[in-house]
Parts: C-alpha cells; structure tokens; sequence
C-alpha cells in the first residue's frame, strides 16, 4: 500500500484527501486553496494542541523546583539538569533514584514478552489459517473474544498458579514452576494477555497470503512445519514487527502486571513501578523530579515506535484495509 | 489519601516543648476498648495466646555480643520484607539493620512498594507472602491476623513491645486481644507550628490551654494583624487538612470513645457532638480575624496548597499554622528550626483536662506470616530500643513511639519534640480518623465537603451531606 | 545447575539481558522441537494432529491465563462468600469460620450489583467514557490522517500524535495533573485554566469536580488514542484504490463527496478496528481513574471500582472469597459482558469481509 502513487499538486498542498479537485475553474481553483488552507489549520491546531501538554511536562522537566513552584512552565526561567543527573548518574554521589537499573529491568522484560508470544501467535494462527480441521473458526473467535478479560480478573489466579502450580484436591496436575518472585513471572503473564491480539493480527494477515503459494509447497511434498519455517516465516515479517511494537509499548508502560507478578522486587521490577514509587517518596516534596522521570521512560518506546512506524502500520492492518 | 499515607512515611518531627507542662490529670488512655479496633474487645491485651519463642539465644563475641539473645544462623538464612516505604527511607531501614544481618546471619530482602496494599492481597491469595510485613495502618493489621494468615507474635516479642510502647500502641497491634503486630515508625500531628523568635520579640507566650491559644489570637488580632494560616489545597485530595482539624479538636472536646465512636459511625456524622466540633472549628478557620494570615480571606484556605501554608509564617505574616510533624520538610533553606529558633512547633494544646494528652497521628506495624525462628528475631530486634536508636542514627527525620529510646538520638529538634509527645504518659494516642473510616467517605466526601464549608457552606449542609453518604 | 539460578538472579544490566536472551533462545528451541516433531507425523491423513502441535503452545498460555481465570470469576459471580464469626482470632483459623462459602446462590451478587448506587454510578460513566472516548478520538484521528496527508513532514507530523500513545498511564497522569493543576493562592496554576483566565471563564478544579471529573479525564483518554487512530487511519486512506477516486472526480464530485462516497467506505474495515480497540480499552480503563483518584470526585468507573471493592474487600481464611471478592468477580463479569458486543461486532464483520473475498 505503499506505493499506489497519487497526483500531487506541485505547489506542496495537501488536497484533502487524493481527489485532485478540478482546478481548472476558477470555483476549483478557489475552493482547492479554501480547503487545503483549512486543512493545514485543522493540522495545525490537531498537532499543536497534542503537542502541548507534552511539550509542558519536557520545559517543566528542566525547571528548578522554586521555578515550578512559583510559575507556570510557559514562562521558561533558569535551566536546570539536575533532575536528569539525579534520575541518572545521581546527584551529590546518592543514585538512590536512579532510573538506569529499571531501564535495564524494563528491557529483560519486554523482550522475552515481545517475542514469546509472537511465536506462540504465529503457529496458532498457521494452524488456524492453514490446517484445514473442523471448528477452527470458532477456535479463532473464541481466542479473539478472550481479549476482554479484564487484567485484574487474571492476576490472582495467574499469580497463584505462579506460586503453587495446580492441584485438583491433592492431587497436583501441575507442580510449582518455582517462577514466584522472578522476572520468569511476569513473562508470562504478558504472554498469556497478549495471546489473543497476537493471534488476530497474525491471522489476518496470514489470510492474506495467496493460496497458490501454500499448495504449491504442499504438492512439492514440503510438512507443515517446513512450510512454517521457509515459506510463512519470511513471508510473516511485517506482521511479527506490527504486533512486536505494538506488545513493546504495551509491556514498556505497563505497571499492573509489573507491580503485582514482579512482586516489586528491585532487582526485577519495571522503569513504572520505580517512577510510581518516586511519586510521594518524598512526601509530595519529591513532585520536581517527576516530569523528568516522565521523559526518560518515553526516550525508549519512542525510539522504536520511529524506528518501526512503517512495519507497525503495514502488520495492523493487512486483512482490515481491504473490504 | 495516597497523599496522606505518603507524608505519612517521611516524618517528621514537631514539636510540644512547651507541652509538658499543663496537662492534665486525669489518665490516660483506660477508658476501655481497645482503639480503632473492633470495640468489642474490651479486654486489655495479656499475652496468653502468644506462642512461645522459637529463637535459641547464642553467645556471640566482641560487637556481637549484644546480639546473642537474637540467636546465630547458617549463612543463606533469608527474611523476606514487605513495606510501603520507599526510598530515600527505604535506604535508611536497610542501613539501619546492617549490624544485625552480620552477627545473626540473617539477610533480610527488603522491598518498599507504593502499591503496598495491593501486591500484599495479591501475594497473600497467590500464596506468596513475604515473611514480615509493615503495615502502614493497624486496619491492615486487623484484616490479615481475622483471616489467620498473621502468626501471632512470639511472647518475647511480646514482652519487649510492651515494655517498649505505651498501651495505646499495643492495642493498635493487637486486634481482638491477641497480639500480632509491634509498631515501628511513629507520627505525630496535633502540632501548631510558630516562629519562636517573633513570640519573643512580640513577648508571647506558647498557649498550654485552648482558651490560651485563643486568647492569644485576639491578642493578635488586636495588635492589628490576623495569626492564623492555613491551606487544605492538595490536588485530588483536596480537603484532608480540615478533617485533621475536625479529628484534632473532636480528641479535644469529647476525647478518645466519642472519637472511636464517631469514625466506627456508631454515632451518626450530623449528631450533636460532631456539630460542636465544626462550629468549634469555624471559630478559628472562618474566623474572618483570624484567617487568612499573609494570604487572603477565608476561602483562600481552600485553594492554598497544604505545602505552603504555612510559610508566610517565615516572613513574620502569620503566627499560628497547625499542621504535622512532617511539615518540617517543607520550611525554605534559611530558617532555623529550634526550640529558640526562627521556627518551631508546640503542642495543640487540650480543651478540658479530662481525656489526658491526645494525640493524632500515624505508624507502621510489624506482622509476620511465617513463623521461623529467623522471622520472629528479626521481630524481635525490630521491636527493640536497640534497633530504633540505630534507625535514628542512620538519618534524621525518623520519630519512634518507643519509650525507651535514648532522646539523644534524635537530633532533630522536632524529631525530638514528637517524640517526647508520642512517648509521653499522659499521651493518650489515637491514629487518623479519617484513614479509618471507609474511603468513600474518609477519602471522599469527608474531604470535599469540608472544602465545600470552608467556601461558605453551613456546618450542617455539610455534616448531613457525609452522613448522608457513608456506604449503607 | 547453580550457575544457571545465580544468571537468573543476576542483578547487573549484562547479566539480566543476556539471561532474557538466553531465555528467548531456549524457548525459540523448544518451539522449534515442536516443528519438528510436527514434521515426523504422517504427512497425510494426520492435519488434525498437526494442528494440534501447532496450537498447543497458544493454548496452554491461554489456558493458564485467561481460561482459566475469567472461568473462576464467572463462577464466583454465582457464588457465596465464606462467613466468619465476628471478632474471632484463634489459633486454629478454621474454627472461626461459619461457613466455608462458594455454595451457589443465583443472581444474589447481581442483585447486589444493579441495586447498588455505586455500581449505578460507576456503570453510567463507564457508558459516558465508552460513548465518547472512541468516537472522538476516531474522529480526531480521522480528520488528522485526512489533513496531514501527503503534507511535507507527514512522518514527524503523525509522530507527534503518536507521542501520547507511547506513554505510560503513568506518564500521562504527571502530564495532565500539571495542565489541569487548579489555581491557587501560591502555586502556578495550570495551563488550562491559565488559558480559561484569559476568556474570563474559570478556574475550574478539573479532577475534583464532581459532577464534571469523568468528562476530563475522557479528555486524556482521547489524547491518549487519537495518535493510534491517526497511524492506522492514515495508513487505511492511503490504501484505498486511485481509480476509484477517479471515476468520482470524472462523476464531478468535489473532495467532501468524494471523501463521503469513496473514502469512507473503502476505509470502513479499518474505522470498525480503530472504533473497537478503542472501545475495549476505554472498558477497562482503570489506571487513569486511580491516578488522578477521580472515584473519590464522582468519576470512578466499572474497571475501577472493581479493582478497589477487590482491594479493600478484606482477605478470605479459606477458598471460599470474602464479600468482596465475590462482588468484584460481579463487577468484572459486567465488565465481560459489555465487552462482548463489540468483539461480536468486529468477528461478524471479519466473517462478512471473508465471505466476499
């Protein structure tokens, strides 16, 4: 979809949408400046009114404390980086609030709980697609509809069987994984949530890929499992990507899950939880630091967001753009 | 709320020199049930349902040798902790117990989380529970030792807490009559704060009755200035400041059961009692003379920001500003807090002598869900004078209730004052009414609506407002 | 194996990345076992046992995860709560129990649910946020998309509404606590009523204000999605067929038509994924209320109130639940059922979009 070509005014307007308005009249010619003028203002102010606040917290972030106290952050005044150094390297030698180690936390969790359930998805939406088998749709739609349960519903069970595995009476059906307390956890429970969106999107996007090209390397004799591999794999990239960023931002901004699977353990709990600790550690005194903790934990997922941004899009909507 | 507990943590430190001196008489806390706990039980606290200790004392050498009684363990031996403060005190609790984890063997894993009340449910029903918990708030307490899932203490630990605390203090942690919990950290409101420097030079005297401190205000007032500033502005929680005035002034008046009466709602909130105390309230914080000292008139109080209040007092605009220890945290670099200093804290002092001393404010609970030996000597020295005079010294700006503390350890002068006020004898404690009462209200209605009253709202529009929505 | 627990327990940044690689290579490794076990089974005659290795994985998370816990909830939607005698504390815990709980009692705890005016309370906003918040947020996101493109600087454009997208609840509750901060007598107010100052209106105590609180914090969930309705909604638009937006030019449409009879429809599938992600979001919106403490101003929602009659429901002896358990496994299944519209919604418009390939 990225290269249907459109006719482009050469002035650089932006036509409302890729209808190039006649303007050849002079009604076009004015109703085309009228509308590309009012589509830059509606731009314009879109843009700048969600720029804003975030803007505000940036300035704020570095404001000393007696200038966020006594005016509003649009009046700029002294610059300071000290809530930077403190929330990094430390400051006068205490890295106590040091964000580093979470940053590190935050990161040994996304990973694993990006691509975990990206492979899980991926066979089961394979299967779902590709192995012909009675009741695969209601699989499917049953798996999507799963989305809804609320996280907090989750937590405890999932918390329990964490600990103590299952027992129906005494007899134990699944022992203890000995995952309580360790980052182990919470993998897990970020596979588990973000099973039934991953294999949406993975399965939208497989129906997409041409027929032909399955059976072509079924009749050559190739398994399911060589297809997966050599052909679907390849094939499935921007997908994987989609639902890898859209996970990522999902598990970096997390604190429920986080908060309660971690424990709050400071060698594994994630960049929120420490931010959310910070909040009142100082008794409402410690408010200063917070916009700059609140830009060092949106340095990272907005890296990835403008490093991914084109698979993002492409991966979401294979299967929904096409009616 | 969330605010409230935060402060809560930092403490403080006020002040009541002056305190000592007039109180009262007549005693103390005996007036029966147990406080803030089930009022049923009225039975004190005797110890017979402790189980006995588990620690074998050992004989331990050179620094050592004062920890011998807690016992000696194989290197590994690990105590989980779990606790709503956070760091920078975090820090401090773990340094404070560094010589201990030496010479027991004992390595205790501490984890400091906002979302205390939270993870600790979800820990205790995924079976995970930590092996020491500090609550925050003796509710707490309550419900975890009713489901049976706190060990009652050992009865050394028992002893040490009551020869460490006042009675009050035991009871908070002993719900139902069996004791659970002993208290760690302590807080103290029910202070005015005042620059000693200008009552000298203006020849004032520190109040030691209420009618004192009002007589001083009209002296004040007279001398063409108002003495009182106050703010109850603190975002979404907006209106806790004026329920600390209406629970300080119901200890006052009514003192300790009317109080434990009123936030249990065994009294309705519009009855007679509770309109005494808010017109006695509106004495002072509607009191167009008295309020709003270097600030406004009297609405301004409900859009200044709590952290502020106070600090036209620095600038000698206000004389009188009642707020909690931890305030101290909040004075602008420069000023000298001290007893002759440019600020300080007294004793909000009592309206009639019959309740005894009352004090507001907060603390944190030790409870246990395991019961190892390890567990119950970390307890055990948590408990001890030992263990809070090493606490102090690590950092200022840490109160204890413990008696027994050497005062020297506090070198914080306010730090010093709220201790001698929780530690007092005559003290009769009770914890913040509002942080008891169901949230709704204590955390809702109870805040906005005293917001609404400062803004011009009658005294009883708002007391049959919050009756009209406590839950059922 | 000590090695393996001192890595997994490492406390420097190597040490735990490196352990999450080798996690996530162990873990590639026994998906990989299981391919290839796939490839042993007879390759004709067995699809079913392939699809079987191939979904196991996905179901035994599911299972574990979301199965097995929304199937609990539903149960102790139906279900008593154990009783305990009054001020009972003995050592032997169970003594003290009435009743263990967990016998089926009907629509009892629904009764308690639709009777109760909290429960009403938090039902009405949860419609207003689930009313509003998608709605605009598409529809910002629709005209963005629409007038951004094709601009010089699309890319940075569309970034900076996406900006609120990457950020934490969190995050975003520091950013809208200092634009919505009320004025007052020595301390900056916020930019909002700053900007309400110079119109004459105002101030206004955003997040305290009872009857007003849902409708701001509606606001920031708007600001929140409008970026990931933007990204998706640009991308739909640029998707949709040149020729037929050329033969509604030849037609003599002028843009607003062409946008209506072309645009529109092509974009529609995309409109109904944007409108229900949206919409199950804002169904469980629960970190913003807490954050900004908007149930203590009026503004408490479904998600959240169950969280907290969770929370503050006390703790069970037994198996059985406490109250509170059992009304909050209420509230989440109201929440459930709430949601299952839209998600019927959305597999009935995947069926329609399959069927007319």
């Amino acid at each position: 979809m990225t290269d249907t070509e459109l006719v482009i005014p050469p002035s650089g307007n932006a036509p409302v949408t890729r209808v190039p308005v006649p303007a050849d009249t002079s009604v076009g010619r004015v109703r085309s400046a009228l509308t590309s003028r009012a589509a830059s203002l509606v731009a314009l102010v879109i843009g700048v009114l969600w720029t804003i606040p975030t803007a505000g917290i940036f300035i704020q972030s570095f404001r000393p404390k007696t200038e966020q106290d006594s005016a509003g952050w649009w009046h700029g005044g002294p610059f300071t980086l000290d809530f930077y150094r403190q929330l990094t390297t430390g400051l006068h030698g205490n890295n106590a609030s040091s964000l580093l180690p979470y940053i590190t936390n935050s990161l040994a969790i996304v990973i694993p709980a990006a691509i975990i359930p990206m492979a899980v998805a991926a066979m089961a939406a394979y299967a779902l697609v590709w192995i012909d088998f009675k009741g695969r749709d209601w699989i499917f739609v049953a798996i999507f509809a799963l989305q809804v349960v609320p996280l907090q519903v989750a937590a405890v069970p999932l918390l329990r069987f964490v600990v103590s595995g299952w027992h129906l009476g005494s007899t134990t059906i699944v022992p203890s994984l000995g995952l309580a307390g360790t980052v182990g956890a919470v993998w897990l429970a970020h596979a588990c949530f973000a099973l039934p969106l991953a294999v949406f999107l993975m399965h939208n996007f497989m129906s997409e890929i041409p027929k032909d090209i399955l059976e072509a390397a079924r009749i050559d004799g190739a398994s399911h499992g060589q297809i997966f591999r050599t052909v679907m794999l390849p094939l499935l990239r921007p997908a994987l990507a989609a639902f890898g960023i859209f996970q990522f931002l999902w598990v970096w901004n997390d604190l429920f899950v986080g908060s309660v699977m971690s424990g709050g353990s400071d060698t594994i709990s994630p960049i929120t939880v420490k931010i959310n600790n910070l909040i009142g550690a100082t008794s409402g005194a410690g408010g200063e630091v917070l916009p700059a903790a609140a830009f060092i934990s949106i340095v990272v997922p907005l890296i990835v967001f403008l490093s991914l941004q084109r698979f993002f899009v492409r991966g979401l909507l294979a299967g929904s753009v096409k009616g | 709320m969330r605010f409230r507990r935060a402060t809560a943590l930092i403490t403080l430190a006020t002040a009541a020199t002056l305190v000592a001196a007039g109180c009262s008489s007549n005693g103390k806390n005996n007036s029966g049930g147990t406080p803030g706990t089930s009022s049923s039980s009225s039975a004190g606290v005797d110890g017979s349902q402790q189980p006995a200790t588990k620690i074998k004392p050992a004989t331990l050498s050179g620094d050592c040798a004062p920890f011998g009684k807690y016992g000696s363990y194989p290197a590994g031996t690990t105590v989980t902790m779990y606790a709503s403060i956070t760091d920078p005190e975090g820090g401090f609790l773990k340094d404070s117990w560094k010589q201990f984890e030496k010479c027991t063997g004992i390595t205790i894993s501490y984890t400091g989380d906002k979302e205390f009340e939270t993870a600790i449910k979800t820990k205790v029903e995924g079976g995970n529970a930590p092996d020491i918990a500090i609550f925050p708030q003796p509710g707490l307490v309550k419900t975890y030792a009713e489901a049976g899932k706190l060990k009652p203490a050992s009865q050394a630990v028992f002893a040490e807490t009551k020869a460490n605390w006042n009675a009050d203090w035991v009871s908070y942690g002993s719900p139902d009559g069996v004791f659970f919990a002993a208290p760690l950290g302590a807080n103290a409101k029910s202070l005015v704060w005042y620059s000693p420097k200008a009552f000298k030079k203006a020849g004032y005297t520190v109040p030691t009755t209420w009618d004192d401190m009002i007589a001083l205000s009209d002296k004040i007032v007279a001398s063409g200035q108002k003495p009182w500033c106050a703010g109850i502005e603190s975002g979404t929680a907006t209106g806790w400041v004026a329920t600390d005035w209406m629970e300080e002034v119901m200890l006052r008046m009514y003192g300790p059961d009317v109080y434990d009466q009123w936030v249990q709602h065994k009294i309705p909130f519009n009855d007679q009692k509770v309109q005494d105390v808010i017109a006695k309230v509106g004495t002072i914080l509607k009191n167009p003379k008295y309020v709003n000292a270097g600030i406004g008139d009297v609405k301004s109080i409900a859009t200044t920001a709590f952290a502020k209040a106070g600090l036209p007092i620095e600038k000698g605009k206000c004389w009188l500003h009642q707020q909690a220890s931890f305030y101290g945290a909040n004075w602008d670099k420069g000023y000298s807090v001290a007893p002759d200093g440019d600020l300080f804290a007294f004793y909000e002092p009592t309206i009639s002598d019959k309740f005894g001393k009352p004090v507001e404010g907060g603390g944190e609970f030790v409870g246990a869900f395991t019961d190892k030996a390890e567990v119950e000597a970390t307890q055990f020295y948590l408990a001890s004078a030992e263990w809070a005079a090493s606490r102090a010294k690590v950092h200022p700006g840490w109160v204890s209730a413990n008696k027994n503390v050497n005062p020297s350890v506090f070198t914080d002068p306010v730090d010093a004052l709220s201790v001698k006020l929780l530690t007092d004898p005559q003290a009769t404690f009770r914890f913040d009414g509002s942080d008891a009462m169901p949230s709704s209200v204590g955390a809702g209605t109870f805040w906005t609506q005293m917001t609404a009253w400062i803004q011009g709202q009658s005294d009883k529009a708002t007391l049959d407002a919050i009756e009209k929505s406590w839950p059922q | 194996m000590s090695w393996l627990h001192d890595w997994a327990h490492a406390s420097g940044a190597f040490g735990k990345l490196s352990f999450a690689l080798l996690v996530v290579i162990a873990f590639l490794a026994v998906i990989g076992l299981l391919l290839l076990l796939v490839d042993r089974s007879p390759k004709r005659g067995q699809e079913k046992v392939q699809a079987f290795l191939f979904l196991l994985p996905a179901f035994v998370l599911i299972v574990i995860g979301l199965l097995g816990p929304i199937l609990t909830t539903a149960i102790s939607s139906f279900t008593s709560a154990e009783v305990r005698k009054k001020n009972c504390i003995k050592t032997a815990v169970n003594s003290c129990l009435q009743s263990k709980g967990g016998s089926w009692t009907g629509l009892d705890n629904w009764r308690w649910a639709f009777g109760n005016s909290d429960v009403i309370h938090a039902l009405v906003n949860t419609l207003k946020w689930t009313l509003i918040a998608p709605i605009v947020a598409t529809l910002v996101g629709l005209a963005y998309a629409v007038v951004i493109d094709r601009i010089r600087g699309e890319a940075f454009a569309k970034a900076l509404v996406f900006l609120p997208t990457a950020i934490s609840f969190v995050g975003a509750s520091v950013i809208w606590g200092l634009m919505y901060k009320q004025p007052s007598e020595n301390a900056p107010s916020g930019l909002i009523n700053v900007v309400l100052g110079w119109v004459g209106a105002g101030p206004i105590n955003f997040p305290t204000n009872n009857s007003t609180t849902t409708y701001w914090l509606i606001v920031v969930m708007i600001w929140i999605q409008a970026g990931f309705a933007t990204v998706l909604l640009s991308a739909a638009i640029k998707g949709v067929p040149t020729e037929l937006l050329e033969a509604a030019r030849i037609d003599g449409a002028n843009a607003w038509q062409a946008f209506r009879k072309v645009t529109i429809p092509s974009i529609r599938p995309t409109l109904i994924v944007v409108l229900v992600t949206i919409s199950v979001a804002t169904l469980k919106v629960f970190d913003l209320v807490q954050a900004f403490g908007a149930n203590q101003h009026g503004g408490d929602t479904l998600a959240n109130l169950m969280f907290t009659t969770w929370k503050q429901g006390g703790i069970a002896v037994g198996g059985g639940g406490t109250v509170g358990d059992h009304h909050s496994a209420t509230l989440a299944m109201i929440i459930f059922l709430l949601v299952i519209p839209f998600v019927a919604f959305q597999v009935r418009q995947m069926v329609r979009t399959r069927a007319g390939r």
